[in-house]
């Protein structure tokens, strides 16, 4: 999958949760399997270094 | 009646708990001990700060020491009768403007209280304009100012700078914080400059 | 890589393993004082990063040190505009950093069983209530932008500059504590949870540790780092407000099990020790020569020096002196640290260079020719 097709799945998956409280354990695995531009072993640790950043900003 | 002895030994040891149940219930016996438990209190905070001289405890120690003074007065305030002595004397204190830093200033705060000072506290990112304006309508002989930030030194400078300008050269200032030490002292031309709590009431108490 | 950057990373390298070097490498430790240098202003930097790229840029062309701690990729700002919230004030005069609390004592056991979810489920929702999924989305592709941004100016630095990073975006360890001390419970409420919750910290610290800062460690340890200055990063922060006995109980334990990784794998770290690190001292002894560069911020750097001489140390340059002193009384205290601190050192500011009056062009020009062209 390129890029470009992985970025637009993303959109797609995120765009499903647009109005949603996301912050629940199934909002969790739902971002974690949007994030189709990060190899899949590496999702929940990209997601959890975004929590990180947006926690301690 | 309340044990003076164990609150005073709560607060020395960072009892939280224990000395918050004791002060409620002076409270809750309609404040006749309040005056006595405050007394109490400062002195827990004496232990607190010998303990910081022996290096029993740190700095960690004296926020937590800080914030267990700060709820102590607030639990006592509607009770406690200021006496014919009065404050020691008063001071005011701030952290300088664009430095939003303010542990260090609340540690020396409760400190002072402890030690019977009164203290008109500015709060953070405190403009010089606002020191002097307060300096001269509550007629203040002691500034201390805390900052953290590299840029603290330079407000702090702002702030004797103006003093000096409205003709209060008889208030004394004092620094401290972070980027504070004897150069910064000489550079912003205030009277002293503080390493710890301990120094900063040590001063204040000989210029009252 | 070309031969540029290789002879400036055999500099570095050789200096972490203590080899006499005639010439010492100059590490920038300027951060947002790169911008105030610049032609823009902070707010609108930050938010740019074409701007960001131009400021950080013509500071190199203007200065040509050695390597960068930062080049312009600390502060993903965009993220936190996109979820309409943050701690960070951005003005004219600088960053500053409100302190705040999102996890109360009592949770550091719940904390322990699932950081992740925890994170998650609690602390997201606290600092963003009205956050909802379309927010997430647009503060995630900013999140992939700066990352992108990252690669392309480490990339610009690499290539164009030759000039080596001091370590991958990747390979920076947060000891647990510190993510509770700048992230969930603030300074103000670490010196009562080292006292009054210190078993429910320590699980918490321990738990961390496990199930994010180890995974993450031996990943980066199995990745080639050559290229960079050192193979991973750590900055120290929250020790200070701790006690000796405090710090044995609850903060080394866990830099000690990340130290050890680090030498069985044969790698390197730079340690960044802000405020004062020499009343802990002696917990640094039994480094091994070669592992670690220590970088003092507040210590005076000779006394540390005495305390450790078989350590590497990073810093040293009073930024007090870069802001207030005449170019030759920089250049005349930057040959004394070069003549005293001996090998294994690497000249940097002290502190990072933050704000506006933090140093004065004049002062840096001279001591970055200095630094360059002096031979020991």
């Amino acid at each position: 999958m390129d890029m470009m097709e992985a970025l637009k799945n993303f959109k797609a998956a995120m765009g499903e949760l647009g109005e949603e409280d996301v912050f629940t354990e199934e909002g969790w695995q739902k971002c974690v399997d949007a994030l189709q531009f990060m190899p899949p072993e590496a999702r929940a640790g990209f997601l959890s270094q975004f929590v990180l950043v947006a926690t301690q900003m | 009646m309340v044990d003076l002895t164990r609150l005073m030994d709560a607060v020395g040891e960072l009892e939280e708990d224990e000395a918050r149940e004791i002060l409620r219930q002076v409270m809750e016996e309609g404040g006749a001990q309040a005056n006595e438990a405050m007394e109490a209190c400062q002195k827990g905070m004496d232990i607190v700060g010998e303990r910081f001289e022996s290096g029993e405890y740190f700095v960690g120690d004296l926020i937590y020491a800080g914030e267990i003074m700060q709820e102590s007065v607030e639990i006592l305030k509607d009770a406690i009768v200021s006496g014919e002595g009065g404050a020691k004397g008063r001071v005011l204190i701030c952290t300088v403007k664009d430095d939003l830093h303010d542990i260090g200033k609340n540690i020396v705060k409760a400190i002072l209280e402890a030690s019977g000072f009164d203290v008109v506290d500015l709060g953070i990112d405190t403009p010089p304009e606002k020191i002097v304006e307060t300096v001269q309508k509550e007629q203040l002989k002691i500034v201390l100012l805390s900052g953290v930030l590299t840029l603290a030194v330079d407000s702090m400078k702002a702030v004797v700078d103006q003093l000096r300008e409205a003709g209060l050269d008889d208030v004394k200032v004092l620094i401290g914080g972070a980027p504070v030490n004897e150069d910064a002292c000489r550079r912003t031309g205030a009277d002293a400059w503080a390493r710890n709590p301990q120094d900063t009431v040590r001063f204040c108490q000989a210029w009252v | 890589m070309g031969k540029l950057y290789n002879e400036k990373l055999q500099l570095f390298r050789d200096n972490v393993s203590m080899k006499h070097t005639d010439r010492i490498p100059y590490l920038s430790n300027a951060f947002t004082w790169k911008v105030f240098d610049s032609e823009f202003s902070l707010p609108e930097a930050v938010r740019d990063s074409a701007k960001m790229e131009k400021a950080v840029c013509g500071f190199h062309e203007r200065y040509h040190f050695d390597a960068y701690m930062d080049i312009g990729a600390r502060n993903p700002v965009r993220v936190l505009d996109a979820l309409g919230s943050s701690y960070y004030e951005i003005t004219d005069a600088g960053l500053n950093v409100v302190d705040h609390v999102l996890m109360e004592p009592e949770e550091y056991t719940e904390y322990a069983k699932n950081p992740d979810l925890f994170g998650w489920t609690k602390l997201m929702k606290r600092k963003f209530p009205d956050v909802k999924g379309k927010h997430i989305e647009a503060a995630l592709m900013e999140f992939l932008g700066h990352a992108n941004f990252t690669g392309q100016i480490g990339k610009k630095f690499v290539e164009e500059y030759e000039c080596p990073s001091v370590y991958g975006g990747a390979n920076v360890v947060i000891p647990p504590y510190e993510y509770f001390f700048q992230t969930t419970r603030g300074i103000r409420n670490m010196g009562r949870d080292a006292r009054k919750y210190k078993e429910q910290l320590i699980e918490a610290i321990n738990a961390q540790l496990e199930k994010n800062v180890l995974p993450g460690l031996k990943y980066a340890l199995s990745q080639d780092s050559s290229m960079y200055v050192c193979d991973t990063y750590m900055a120290i922060i929250g020790y200070g407000i701790l006690s000796e006995k405090q710090f044995g109980e609850i903060y080394w334990p866990t830099v000690k099990t990340v130290l050890d990784l680090l030498d069985k794998a044969d790698k390197t770290m730079y340690v960044f020790c802000e405020g004062e690190m020499l009343r802990y001292a002696d917990y640094f002894q039994d480094i091994p020569k070669g592992r670690v560069v220590l970088h003092v911020e507040n210590d005076d750097i000779f006394e540390v020096r005495k305390r450790l001489p078989g350590l590497c140390l990073a810093g040293g340059m009073k930024v007090e002196l870069l802001g207030n002193g005449t170019p030759q009384e920089c250049v005349d205290y930057a040959k004394k640290l070069i003549d005293e601190l001996g090998d294994g050192y690497i000249f940097s500011e002290n502190k990072m260079l933050s704000f506006k009056n933090d140093c004065k062009r004049e002062n840096l020009l001279a001591v970055r020719e200095f630094v360059r062209d002096y031979r020991r």
